[in-house]
């Protein structure tokens, strides 16, 4: 199994009261999967998905890549394990302001350990170019639409040829159109590249594209 | 196609509010500037008064009683005063344990009026056969002792005296002086004297003009025998003859030491308050920043970024802001200690002067001082940014 959940939950402590992130759940995905979760505002997908990215530590439960449980590395390894094996794409315009587009995607290669493969800066360009930039290199986020400013996500979610994708609700302030675009390029990317990819709306039609579909409730998952 | 590194971004975000990066850069600045001529005014005081009692070349000076501070004043500053002692002292000196060689000086003022028709100036008499500390500077500029009628300008002295100089003649109480030429700088008080042997005194004294009588001297310097303790000599000297004080060359120019303590007190206290502030100010900038910048942060940790790397880019921001302030403030601070010297009656009297290698030192302290308050006031808010949740942060709205 590429990525197996064991028994995942998460439980925040606010002043003296415990809320359930995500409630003990087990799932297992195979490589080259499109799932969708959908589900209602705090229901724990966010939780869910981060958790999975690397980017928060689970109250109990396992997160096993390949048989390796990322829960245990140490914060190293864990960002290792993001910048190599993760594309996050977030739910809001998550670029650097002060960088181009091409600067932007080029900016997780910095944090690898082998920094800066001399291909990195064809590879951003024809990223962006497969999203459909390719003369945007050098704009700025500001001077960049929505839904250009999702592409440069995408493109630079994939410069480190990720193995998955977590993509939290990346069309939820776009335009019909501009998310049927983005969805597409999602399926795109899962049928050529064989990129896993999580997905994670609101829009019910959109996530009915997904191979697996699943449903979140009160940090419970359930298979739809 | 530049490629993007750690450094261009530190380098973007620090352009991304030139106006608090330009705050910043000129607190540093000022602060490193304040140290700067602190440090240099110190070190050049007292630097310049170690400098002025080694070149004397004595291990004792001998004065007459109570004349102490003008003895200072005459030999390290450039102050114009006359003291006098009976020449017989020479032989009660001679006979104290321990003494070497001495020598002796007479020391007189040149005056305004028809006798002299040069400026008022200090003038220095010296013993050509036993003196050992005129006579070293006269072999270096002059390269032969100095005639009868003849004279040579201290360092400073041709300036003082609105003389071109060299095979000049000057009337000095009534006699006639050429003046052969002007010694090496040897950043003592003597710099602003004009020197001659102690034969043409008789003339002088005869003019009538001088409060100079026959047989006075000012000023004995003796060197000691190996092995004796100068502060043990000093006091046999003034014990056994109770018509002296005696100066030890390590107590030479104690008063400006006193006053010296004090004003680095001042400036001790003036750069620990500026250096609070600055740290202060560049931690509640990084804090600004901190907040500012936390779901851009957070979106770095989720593409990859280790604690580390977080830190390796804000700690390339504090360093470029660090040594660009300090930089500066060194190179103001260098050029306003030099413009405001003039200002200063310390600095101006004692010949204060900093040698390359002491500004470069100076220069070197100050900008690791400059960096070091930078970095210290930014750590705080560089580590909480560090262990910022990066799921927390890139929620956040």
């Amino acid at each position: 199994m590429f990525l197996r959940i064991e028994n995942l939950t998460k439980t925040y402590t606010v002043d003296n009261t415990t809320f359930i992130g995500v409630d003990n759940i087990s799932l297992s995905i195979d490589k080259g999967d499109f799932l969708s979760i959908v589900g209602h505002s705090g229901s724990g997908k966010t939780t869910l998905v981060s958790i999975i990215g690397g980017i928060l530590k689970p109250t109990s439960g396992r997160v096993l890549l390949e048989g390796v449980d990322i829960c245990t590395l140490d914060d190293k390894k864990l960002s290792e394990y993001r910048v190599n094996r993760i594309g996050f794409m977030f739910q809001f315009a998550s670029l650097l302001p002060i960088l181009t587009a091409r600067e932007n995607v080029l900016l997780p290669g910095i944090f690898k350990p082998e920094q800066h493969h001399p291909e990195s800066e064809n590879i951003a360009r024809d990223l962006l170019e497969m999203v459909g930039i390719g003369d945007k290199l050098d704009s700025y986020p500001s001077q960049l639409s929505g839904g250009q400013q999702r592409r440069v996500a995408i493109a630079r979610a994939l410069l480190n040829n990720p193995d998955i994708i977590l993509a939290d609700e990346p069309t939820g302030d776009l335009d019909e159109d501009t998310e049927a675009e983005i969805m597409h390029l999602l399926e795109e990317i899962n049928k050529k590249k064989g990129v896993t990819i999580i997905l994670i709306t609101h829009n019910l039609g959109l996530a009915g594209k997904a191979q697996k579909k699943f449903r979140m409730s009160k940090g419970r998952l359930i298979d739809i | 196609m530049a490629q993007i590194s750690f450094f261009s971004v530190a380098f973007k975000n620090l352009k991304r509010k030139t106006f608090r990066t330009g705050v910043l850069v000129f607190a540093i600045a000022l602060l490193v500037s304040l140290l700067i001529f602190a440090i240099s005014f110190t070190v050049s005081v007292a630097s310049s008064l170690k400098k002025s009692s080694e070149r004397l070349g004595a291990d004792l000076v001998v004065v007459p009683v109570g004349a102490r501070g003008f003895a200072e004043e005459f030999l390290l500053e450039s102050k114009n005063t006359s003291f006098y002692m009976p020449i017989s002292i020479i032989d009660k000196v001679k006979k104290i344990e321990g003494i070497e060689a001495l020598t002796y000086h007479t020391y007189l003022s040149s005056i305004s009026g028809l006798c002299c028709d040069i400026m008022p100036t200090r003038i220095v008499a010296y013993n050509p056969q036993t003196d050992f500390i005129i006579n070293p500077w006269l072999q270096e500029s002059l390269g032969r002792p100095l005639q009868p009628g003849e004279a040579i300008a201290g360092y400073g002295t041709s300036e003082n005296l609105g003389l071109g100089l060299l095979d000049i003649e000057a009337t000095i109480f009534n006699n006639r002086f050429k003046i052969v030429g002007v010694l090496e700088q040897t950043g003592t008080g003597l710099d602003h004297a004009l020197f001659m042997t102690e034969e043409n005194l008789k003339n002088i004294i005869e003019s009538g003009k001088s409060p100079l009588k026959k047989g006075d001297i000012s000023i004995i310097f003796t060197k000691l025998k190996k092995g004796y303790d100068p502060d043990f000599v000093g006091r046999v000297l003034e014990g056994e003859i109770p018509e002296v004080d005696v100066v030890a060359r390590s107590d030479m120019g104690e008063k400006f030491i006193s006053t010296l303590a004090d004003i680095n007190k001042i400036f001790l206290l003036t750069t620990i308050l500026a250096s609070v502030l600055t740290t202060f100010l560049v931690w509640a900038i990084f804090s600004a920043i901190a907040n500012e910048r936390s779901k851009e942060i957070g979106i770095m940790r989720a593409l990859g970024a280790q604690e580390s790397h977080i830190v390796r880019l804000y700690l390339i921001e504090v360093l470029v802001l660090g040594l660009l302030g300090s930089i500066i403030g060194v190179l103001a601070g260098t050029y306003l200690s030099a413009m405001l010297a003039g200002s200063f009656s310390l600095l101006k009297n004692i010949s204060a002067g900093l040698t390359g290698g002491q500004q470069a030192s100076i220069a070197l302290v100050c900008l690791f001082i400059g960096t070091a308050i930078c970095v210290t006031g930014a750590m705080m808010p560089i580590n909480r940014i560090k262990k910022m949740e990066p799921l927390l942060v890139i929620k956040e709205e």
